[in-house]
């Protein structure tokens, strides 16, 4: 199967993708998969970071493939475990290149938004309404991933709705927070353009602080603390 | 010895309870057999799964949340040994068909399946604490989940080895649904104890 097929074949129905997958697939299907995830999701974050020049284009497209990939990484055993036990086993190899495939086609998605993320951002748009700009894109090319890995499960079983309905939860929740960890994306104007911020607070107070301030409300004194393993320790 | 020395035996039932006295053809099931726990490793995997849940849940530095950290397997244990007698005696005292073993069956099963489901969340768990501070809200959250799809899974599993047993669906159903209830509050009031 060629480039062009396997990336049609992503876009048109990934399922078939994983439909038949077995361990050969996996190891054979990988490589192409991955490269179609991150040249996608590097073409985002080049669009996400161009309002702050090319070193934040570059730091951008290089953090935002990791955004794609670190959270099914780890979700993935919950979703197996899921799946276990609610009596539908699916094997590994078939759970990892139906993730692949579903990435593969949110990162083709990715690549056909960047110019639209980029047409505001270009406009000097206000930096807040930037970054919800930015997320809401995220949301929109991510769910097809989503989709696709929870149909990698096969039908049948007991429990499975609560067992899908969890594990894109954990999914959801995981690929907010990671992305608050490799936050800026879209960086601040006139900001000193960093790789990475510290790790600080979650994602939801700083979501809610960044819609008020969206919204034209300042007056809130939010600001970001050491959180997890970065916390300071109280003497 | 005389036979004086014993007790009289009991008079038949015969006749008082024609359900036990005329065992029903075993209804078609509709999900597996309870027998989860049975498979190789999955009790290790259990007890380990939510040992882990709870250290990743603590993993945040937070003193108090990682001398915590075994609550969630203290609660588990709790659970089963409290209400799975209450359960046992219950059930036979209402004269309900399946035997107690396939009762202890059902209960472990679920028990282990929800236990395999921690070890899945904990890698996320940890990956949430480390990066936030959520850590011992999700790792919180994530046990009242996993408890309530075990509980769910308890429920689903008495039901079935009654029809199995060829019993009544409609006592078995009313019985299991107050055991759960009861089980849940066994388990929070257990969980309470622990964290706080």
């Amino acid at each position: 199967m060629n480039a062009l097929t396997l990336t049609t074949q992503v876009l048109r129905d990934p399922d078939s993708v994983a439909a038949t997958a077995d361990r050969n697939d996996l190891a054979r299907l990988a490589p192409p998969l991955l490269a179609l995830t991150i040249g996608g999701a590097a073409m985002l974050g080049v669009a996400a970071g161009a309002s702050s020049g090319p070193l934040q284009s570059l730091f951008a497209a290089t953090k935002l493939p990791l955004l794609f990939l670190a959270p099914p990484l780890v979700a993935l055993p919950l979703v197996h475990a899921f799946a276990d036990v609610c009596g539908v086993a699916v094997p590994w190899s078939r759970l990892g290149v139906a993730t692949l495939a579903g990435l593969a086609r949110s990162g083709l998605l990715a690549a056909a938004a960047a110019p639209l993320l980029w047409l505001p951002l270009s406009l000097d748009t206000e930096y807040h309404l930037g970054v919800l700009a930015f997320v809401a894109t995220f949301g929109v090319v991510a769910l097809p991933a989503l989709s696709t890995i929870s149909r990698a499960v096969p039908l049948g079983g007991q429990q499975r709705f609560m067992a899908v309905v969890g594990s894109l939860l954990v999914l959801g929740l995981l690929t907010a927070q990671t992305g608050w960890v490799l936050r800026p994306f879209v960086a601040r104007p006139r900001a000193e353009v960093t790789f990475l911020r510290p790790v600080e607070s979650d994602i939801f107070s700083a979501l809610g602080a960044n819609t008020r301030s969206a919204a034209g409300d300042y007056r809130s004194d939010w600001q970001p603390s050491g959180s997890g393993v970065f916390r300071e320790r109280s003497e | 010895m005389s036979n004086a020395a014993f007790a009289p035996p009991l008079p038949a039932l015969v006749g008082a309870h024609p359900q036990l006295d005329e065992p029903a053809a075993p209804a078609p099931s509709t999900i597996p057999a309870p027998e989860y726990h049975l498979r190789p490793w999955v009790q290790a995997r259990a007890v380990g799964g939510v040992a882990a849940l709870g250290l990743a849940a603590g993993l945040a530095g937070q003193d108090w949340a990682l001398a915590r950290a075994p609550a969630g397997l203290a609660v588990g244990c709790g659970v089963f040994m409290l209400a799975t007698p209450a359960l046992v005696v219950g059930h036979q005292y209402l004269r309900l068909r399946a035997a107690p073993g396939a009762l202890v069956a059902a209960v472990a099963d679920a028990f282990a399946r929800g236990g395999v489901v921690a070890l899945g969340a904990a890698p996320a768990v940890l990956w949430l604490a480390a990066t936030s501070d959520m850590g011992p809200t999700v790792g919180l959250l994530g046990l009242l989940g996993i408890g309530a799809f075990a509980l769910a899974r308890v429920l689903a599993n008495l039901v079935d080895v009654e029809r199995r047993a060829g019993g009544s669906l409609e006592a078995a159903t009313g019985f299991s649904l107050l055991w759960t209830g009861l089980a849940a509050l066994i388990g929070l009031r257990l969980l309470f104890a622990f964290l706080f």
